[in-house]
């Protein structure tokens, strides 16, 4: 047997598999609690909001200090059927068009490439869209209280700006791979 | 017969010694680690999903993904459907952040299974929990297997076990799926100071850039062998 | 027994060029048991690099092939060459010469090093073969890649290109990305032309092999350069042809023909796919088949979408004109003792006459 707190501390299992994780200790502090217990009144988010065991929560919410528990609920649209992870070929503006080469990250399939309209891509990634950028493609099925529907999501890679040790590692390893190259003889 | 999960999220929680108040939308967007709509949905505007930073807590979440950072520990989950944009958050996040003292990180992967019957649902719980014991001490009850918690480390016991690389499997009933199975997996790492060179958060963040998917596929692996191995479907 | 049979004997010269459609890799047998590799492509069935697939089956040494060389950088050419390089240790690791400069070498660095490994496939596999050398060869005009006596013959392999003026032109255009501070870390720019690519002469003694690599036209800088340089002039013509930057119209210069070649070779290529650029088209062919009626290609095959009709169907929702990517796996193999007056043509599979 093991001790459960270690196994917690970088473990989301009981938090995952709750409604709500209920704050413990002192009201000043924040601090995520090491093993959730049930309580006697469940906050389900999924029940209308006068129901009477979701009454009781509310008020119990008011005076209490708010934990952070927003991001603990999952959501019901998660099984993608294919994530494709895409690189930019190029970028037809005026068409409103990207060529692209896509892999699939589920199951062993070949390279393909194609067309995608830029009306795919959401308005925040659009300046994103340049020759080599790479996007996630994901086509899954969302399913809702009425029913299961296709849908995709498309999201481009974000990185950060070069940062100055970045820069200087960069400079090291140019330093290393020039020491590497030695002269071949030149022909007559 | 492949299990596929009906609901499937990740997460990854790194432990050490952080300032949450660092991490806000403006400081994601600013560092064009999200873009302009994403930052604008964490930071509640228009929406009313509560944010919130200071120096105890910061905590937000657009609809792919939530952050909550504690001083002791930073947590970013996946929201709606799993992408590989949340492994690029997060390496991200860390590479901005390199003098964070980071003492350990999980790669979790959490999926809610249904089972087609409910005498199979049982069977899980039979052969992974036996009830023999259970049933002899409560003998007018109903026992059940309610969580239960694997580590796998590599080595041998008794003569050295790997301390630093640990998994987790965990597998209880589903709350959310009727008559559902709730497995999750946790790839656990501790770090060693200056390896190579590289800080603690330099480490994390190549350790999620390389470990990441590799982890994703494991869990799936391992969530579809322990189902398929409960219900006697793999010799 | 492989289905590509016996390796060549010790006085038999070998050309093998492997293209799965988007990719190119050659193997060369310049006679006494000593090869050269040119570029890397993925054999689709093994996942494994083509041409070390193929040594393997054939029954080759690693400490027989003597250089490895990339001829440039782009992702269709190098895929697996570094797994090459850490297979063939004692091979020369040789590379464009442009390469040879501090904002080059940062180049590589900044898309491809400790920093950021995977920004670009194409200068990581580079970058990780040059690393795990303790020398690595760049190659310009008239470098000399090897120089032996073979079967009693003088055997020289040079590069033709890329010229100097080249390495001073490309030298200028990465400094315009260099990694800086504050600037976002981008993916790395697609650099074209391909001037910079290492096109090579192999002289056999009493016949030579052309490797048209992926060097393109180019006023001062691409192949009118090359062939009115007086030293390219006078290299021994080549009876067989690996036809450059696959069989495109910017890599066709028909001096190339007339002063590098003999009259009617035999000339490979292989096909090039990358959104609605298919290489090479309908006017490639006829052109080069102008030139010699013995032109073959490594694969033909159609490039139906290979995935299931729901995923398709999906896809199609969103991405208009899927096409394959690895049309087909092909090699053509041309072998001829040393001596002899022609080649023997061999094809496997999806490669056919042009």
């Amino acid at each position: 047997m093991h001790a459960r707190n270690d196994v917690l501390k970088t473990s989301y299992s009981s938090y995952s598999n709750n409604p709500t994780a209920r704050r413990q200790g002192d009201a000043s502090e924040y601090r995520p609690v090491e093993k959730v217990p049930e309580t006697t009144f469940p906050i389900d988010p999924d029940l209308p909001c006068d129901s009477s065991i979701t009454r009781g929560a509310e008020a119990r919410k008011r005076y209490e200090p708010p934990v952070a528990m927003g991001f603990l609920r999952v959501s019901m649209d998660s099984i993608p059927l294919q994530i494709w992870e895409g690189t930019v070929v190029d970028v037809d503006h005026a068409a409103r068009m990207m060529r692209v080469l896509l892999e699939a990250k589920i199951g062993e399939k070949s390279q393909h490439t194609g067309e995608i309209d830029l009306q795919w891509v959401s308005e925040q990634d659009q300046d994103l869209v340049c020759p080599g950028a790479v996007f996630y493609l994901t086509l899954f099925k969302r399913t809702k209280r009425s029913g299961i529907e296709n849908a995709q999501e498309l999201r481009f890679r974000r990185r950060p700006s070069w940062s100055s040790a970045q820069l200087r590692q960069i400079n090291e390893d140019a330093e290393t791979l020039l020491a590497k190259m030695a002269a071949l003889p030149m022909s007559e | 017969m492949t299990y596929t999960a009906e609901i499937f999220s990740s997460s990854i929680i790194a432990v050490g010694d952080f300032n949450p108040a660092i991490f806000s939308p403006d400081w994601l967007e600013i560092n064009n680690l999200v873009g302009k709509d994403d930052a604008d949905i964490a930071r509640g505007e228009g929406i009313g999903r509560p944010m919130l930073v200071s120096h105890q807590v910061s905590t937000f979440e657009t609809e792919w993904f939530a952050l909550q950072v504690l001083e002791n520990q930073f947590s970013l989950s996946s929201k709606g459907v799993l992408s590989p944009a949340l492994q690029d958050l997060a390496v991200s996040i860390f590479q901005l952040v390199p003098h964070t003292p980071i003492t350990s990180v999980g790669l979790n992967f959490m999926g809610h299974f249904k089972i087609a019957s409910e005498s199979e649902y049982h069977r899980i719980g039979d052969i992974l929990a036996p009830k023999k014991i259970w049933d002899t001490l409560y003998q007018d009850s109903s026992t059940g297997l309610a969580d239960l918690t694997i580590r796998i480390q590599q080595g041998r016991r008794g003569v050295s076990l790997e301390e630093k690389t640990v998994k987790n499997i965990s597998l209880q009933p589903s709350k959310k799926i009727k008559c559902g199975v709730f497995m999750s997996y946790n790839d656990h790492h501790e770090m060693s100071a200056a390896e190579n060179g590289l800080r603690l958060a330099e480490q994390v963040s190549n350790l999620v850039e390389n470990r990441w998917q590799l982890s994703w596929r494991d869990a799936e692996r391992v969530f579809n062998s322990v189902l398929s191995l409960a219900l006697g479907e793999l010799e | 027994m492989s289905v590509y049979g016996a390796p060549p004997s010790s006085g038999e010269i070998e050309v093998m060029l492997f293209g799965p459609g988007y990719g190119e890799a050659i193997a060369i047998h310049l006679g006494d048991g000593v090869w050269l590799l040119v570029d890397s492509c993925i054999d689709p069935c093994s996942k494994e690099p083509a041409t070390g697939k193929y040594l393997d089956e054939i029954g080759i040494q690693p400490g027989q092939v003597h250089s490895i060389i990339a001829s440039h950088w782009h992702d269709d050419h190098v895929r697996g060459i570094s797994q090459l390089a850490e297979k063939y240790p004692d091979a020369n690791f040789v590379f464009s010469g442009i390469f040879n400069s501090q904002e080059a070498a940062a180049f590589l660095a900044a898309y491809s090093g400790s920093v950021s490994p995977n920004l670009s496939r194409g200068t990581n596999e580079l970058y990780m073969s040059i690393l795990g050398r303790q020398n690595a060869f760049p190659a310009l005009h008239r470098t000399n890649v090897l120089e032996e006596t073979l079967n009693a013959k003088h055997v020289r392999v040079t590069a033709l290109s890329p010229l100097p003026t080249v390495h001073a032109k490309f030298t200028s255009f990465v400094a315009q990305y260099m990694a800086q501070k504050d600037r976002p870390i981008n993916h790395a720019p697609e650099i074209g032309p391909n001037i910079a690519a290492v096109a090579l002469h192999i002289d056999l003694g009493d016949d030579a092999v052309l490797l048209g690599a992926d060097l393109e036209e180019n006023s001062n800088l691409g192949w009118s350069a090359v062939v009115a340089d007086q030293w390219s002039g006078v290299r021994r013509p080549a009876t067989a042809y690996k036809v450059a930057h696959h069989g495109s119209k910017t890599g066709d210069y028909s001096r190339i023909w007339t002063t590098l070649l003999m009259s009617n070779p035999i000339a490979c290529l292989t096909p090039f796919t990358r959104g609605k650029c298919r290489l090479p088209t309908d006017v490639d062919r006829g052109r080069i088949k102008e030139h010699t009626p013995h032109a073959y290609i490594s694969s033909g095959a159609s490039r139906q979408p290979a995935m299931n009709r729901d995923q398709l169907k999906r896809l199609a929702d969103i991405c208009n004109s899927i096409a394959l990517v690895d049309a087909g796996f092909g090699a053509v193999r041309l072998r001829k003792q040393i001596g002899a007056s022609s080649w023997k043509v061999e094809m496997f599979g999806n490669a056919q006459a042009l």
